[in-house]
């Protein structure tokens, strides 16, 4: 009954977007997702680590709405996305704040590490790198590839090569050889997938932060790009680069230089969720990784 | 392949930033763990010094885990991959 139901749920937006386009999806979102938050108790399982650290003071019907608002963003991004697989010629609008700063790494042939969160449009981001003069590679976790490779099966041509992080050293070797190139390595840096994590804040909490990105870029000596990405409109997003880094082993001691990194990051990301509460996509509790 | 052997305690030493001397690592004192004490981190900038210095890549868990030994294994691999 489940699965029927997980099937018969995109299925009908899609006849939705089929009969009256992005709007009247958007508009039957809203009682679907209503339905969804009084009805389900898992999906305030799954965002209550977030949410309760978010809106550490908000009163439960609060928190209960920032669910609603949550999901709401998160089906308007699904349903951008088979939009763009049912009508290929759909106009959205796509901006790369920071642009310019990437564009000279490249061109001073030095290859980057980009890393990304769940947040946002993160899977669109990828293409917006698209038009960068160099080849794109990222390292994926199965769930993840089969995610995103939906996504570009939908009607967008993948613009990058994928690098199996179950593979040898979780892709590091291979990415490695990529960077010397002068080419993008794109990794999620906000779920530990089996490598070494450090510990590092994050919404007031500790939280375990994977530092095989920062790690990656000083043995190759390439900076690390801090990368989110945003919905802005409907039918706009951009992807910002938050931050640099230069990662740097002085001596024997990575502790400290992976720590600083991974601090970095977590604050840009709390940066971003201050910013744009309603466009976290990541339905696992980060803080027990 | 005594040389292969002096360069990559040399390499282990400088590259990886060791607090030891080349001479006092053995050809057969284990890289990891209780040995040397590398770990996953050092591994990723191992393999990158190996294919700077010897133009050698080590592309698949088996190959890793076998020529990541001992100094003695390495240099063997990298005798076996320069020569075919």
């Amino acid at each position: 009954m489940k699965k029927t139901g997980k099937q018969l749920g995109p299925m009908f937006f899609y006849l939705m977007i089929f009969i009256g386009g992005q709007r009247l999806a958007y508009l039957v979102l809203h009682p679907v997702v209503l339905a969804y938050v009084v009805c389900s108790t898992t999906i305030h399982k799954r965002l209550g680590p977030y949410v309760n650290r978010r809106f550490p003071h908000g009163s439960w019907l609060h928190k209960r709405v920032q669910v609603y608002q949550i999901i709401i963003g998160l089906g308007k991004m699904l349903i951008d996305r088979a939009l763009l697989g049912i009508k290929p010629d759909s106009h959205f609008e796509g901006t790369f704040e920071g642009l310019d700063r990437l564009q000279d790494i490249l061109d001073s042939g030095s290859g980057a590490v980009v890393v990304l969160a769940h947040v946002g449009t993160w899977q669109t981001a990828m293409a917006h790198l698209a038009g960068l003069n160099t080849k794109i590679h990222a390292i994926m976790a199965h769930n993840e590839e089969a995610m995103t490779k939906h996504f570009y099966e939908m009607g967008r041509s993948r613009s990058f090569q994928i690098i199996d992080a179950q593979g040898f050293m979780g892709g590091m070797i291979e990415a490695a050889a990529i960077l010397a190139k002068g080419e993008l390595v794109l990794i999620m840096g906000d779920r530990a997938e089996g490598g070494q994590t450090m510990p590092t804040q994050f919404l007031g909490s500790p939280i375990n932060l994977p530092v095989a990105a920062y790690n990656l870029a000083a043995v190759t000596n390439t900076p690390i790009i801090i990368a989110f990405s945003v919905k802005t409109g409907t039918t706009s997003h951009t992807l910002k680069i938050w931050d640099i880094i230069h990662p740097h082993f002085a001596g024997r001691e990575k502790k400290a230089e992976l720590s600083r990194c991974v601090s970095r990051f977590s604050k840009g990301l709390q940066d971003y969720v201050e910013q744009y509460p309603h466009q976290w996509g990541n339905f696992f509790d980060i803080w027990q990784q | 392949m005594n040389d292969i052997k002096r360069e990559i305690k040399e390499l282990l030493v400088h590259g990886l930033r060791l607090q030891t001397r080349p001479e006092d690592i053995s050809d057969t004192m284990p890289l990891f763990d209780d040995g040397l004490g590398l770990d996953s981190l050092d591994a990723v900038e191992l393999v990158v010094l190996v294919n700077k210095q010897f133009g050698v890549q080590i592309k698949d868990m088996n190959e890793g885990k076998a020529a990541f030994g001992s100094v003695a294994s390495l240099a063997a691999y990298i005798k076996e991959k320069q020569g075919s």
